[in-house]
């Protein structure tokens, strides 16, 4: 996924010097991760409303 | 000082003879040409034109044309609103054309007799801030110039805290009017979701922005707030004078106080403020509300993937003139599905739900604004990221009214409380902010760099 995300960036924002985009990768992979972990807690909520 | 009289106070001169609307504009663009060098809340002044609006207002008040509330009295507004003729450009390198129109909410403030007189500094359109690599440099708080104002009506809360204005028009997507209320030491009101036209604002995520007042008093904010609601919901000032007796105020002290980033001096203002509401005659009762993290978090991703849609097409076209701030901060929705978004609707969807139901066991929630004030500029330097952390960004998403009001001082800088109530239920917002402001001083404070000047 981070070889994606570096790849998304790069072709939004070919301008950035490499450690801007280093940030900008890390900041959207922080993003990805909270996605995530909003997904994991939504299931297990809909796991417990459903028993 | 003319410029410091509040509004009412000001209407009721301008109508009885004693002042006109040309010479309060005209004290207001003088202290703005006194202090604004060291505020930097304004992106724009537009002073001709404010003083030919403030000659019609009187000619309009000499023919016994009365507007309203707002008649003859000068605004600013945040530059993410559009003045008709201006650019709105949203404090970015970015190239804006001017404005074919004013704002519907811009028109509101003009048909109430208001006289604009200019535009005021935000973050980058609308996002995180401060980012000192950009052509203006960020508003600074008055109360210390070298801490951040929050955002990103940090343009609003400069000017109302330094005393260049009473009352602004800010916007709201994450908290934007209403940290910078609390970090500055004013009043900010994030209005019920759809009571405020959009037309005319600029984008950042459209289902959660919102248009609202940030003001030196709550009777300053409801007045604004109805001058530009649409027809048919209750005004924000009826609730003004009411008292506090009998209502019930859910006091959610968990939600913010068993966080590691709030402040002592935040969680005693709080308690402080919560026995000042029951000296008044509320009940305060505790209440637990739903996750927080979880709130945040849904509202978040539904705002960095939302920002980045507004955004993609003048990134790809105009990205060199991007800040690097904002720019960090919109590439973060980058990586985001429409599944993911999906998840954070429903997941919204749900805590908004248990939210309300502890809502509806109350007349209104007070917690924080800020979990802390306002931190240096300095912290910012060098690209940093720093969380600030708030409980604001949840309403967004939600829709509920919540008002920013000052509850005291932690360590000299100001703090804020925050009042959430069902939606449409501003009047309530503003009856209890405006017991609270009578009966403690903390409005009524004045940062050092005002001098010993009224506010």
């Amino acid at each position: 996924m981070s070889g994606d995300l570096r790849a998304l960036v790069a072709a939004l924002a070919p301008h950035l010097p490499p450690a801007e985009r280093d940030r900008a990768v890390a900041a959207a992979r922080e993003g990805v991760e909270a996605a995530r972990r909003l997904r994991d807690w939504l299931a297990a909520q809909q796991d417990r409303d459903a028993r | 000082m003319l410029a410091d009289l509040p509004i009412p106070e000001a209407a009721a001169r301008l109508r009885r003879g004693e002042l006109t609307s040309v010479a309060l504009t005209g004290a207001v663009l003088d202290r703005i040409a006194a202090r604004d060098g060291g505020l930097h809340a304004f992106a724009e002044v537009t002073g001709e034109a404010a003083l030919a609006g403030a000659a019609a207002a009187d000619a309009a008040l000499g023919q016994g044309r009365d507007l309203g509330p707002l008649h003859g009295i000068p605004f600013g507004i945040k530059q993410m609103i559009d003045i008709a003729g201006r650019p709105t450009r949203a404090g970015s390198r970015v190239p804006a054309p001017a404005a074919a129109a004013d704002a519907v909410a811009v028109q509101r403030l003009r048909a109430g007799g208001a006289v604009i007189v200019g535009a005021l500094a935000t973050y980058e359109f609308a996002t995180v801030g401060p980012d000192e690599g950009l052509p203006q440099p960020p508003a600074c708080n008055p109360w210390d110039r070298a801490r951040i104002t929050g955002g990103s009506s940090s343009g609003s809360a400069a000017a109302v805290a330094g005393g260049l204005l009473r009352s602004t028009l800010g916007t709201d997507t994450g908290g934007s009017v209403r940290s910078p209320a609390a970090y500055c030491g004013v009043v900010g009101l994030k209005p019920t979701k759809g009571r405020v036209p959009l037309a005319g604002v600029l984008p950042l995520a459209p289902s959660l922005d919102h248009v609202g007042p940030v003001s030196a008093t709550v009777e300053e904010a409801a007045l604004t707030l109805d001058a530009v609601s649409d027809p048919g919901w209750r005004p924000a000032a009826a609730g003004i004078g009411q008292g506090v007796d009998g209502l019930r105020i859910g006091y959610a002290r968990d939600w913010f106080a068993r966080d590691p980033a709030a402040s002592p001096g935040v969680i005693r203002a709080l308690d402080d403020a919560a026995s000042a509401l029951s000296m008044l005659g509320a009940r305060i009762v505790p209440v637990e509300l739903p996750d927080y993290a979880m709130f945040e978090t849904a509202a978040a991703l539904i705002l960095d993937a939302e920002a980045l849609a507004a955004h993609r097409d003048r990134i790809a076209a105009e990205g060199p003139r991007y800040g690097g701030v904002c720019l960090r901060s919109l590439l973060r929705g980058i990586g985001l599905s429409e599944a993911d978004i999906a998840a954070a609707w429903e997941a919204a969807r749900l805590l908004g739900a248990r939210f309300d139901a502890v809502l509806a066991g109350a007349d209104a929630i007070l917690t924080a604004t800020t979990l802390a004030p306002a931190p240096p500029v300095a912290a910012f330097r060098g690209g940093k990221a720093v969380w600030t952390a708030m409980r604001t960004l949840p309403f967004n998403a939600t829709g509920h009214p919540a008002l920013s009001i000052p509850a005291g001082f932690d360590g000299g800088l100001p703090v804020g409380l925050q009042l959430v109530a069902p939606r449409g239920g501003e009047d309530m917002l503003c009856r209890i902010g405006h017991a609270f402001e009578r009966a403690t001083d903390h409005s009524v404070q004045r940062p050092p760099s005002r001098g010993g000047e009224p506010r």
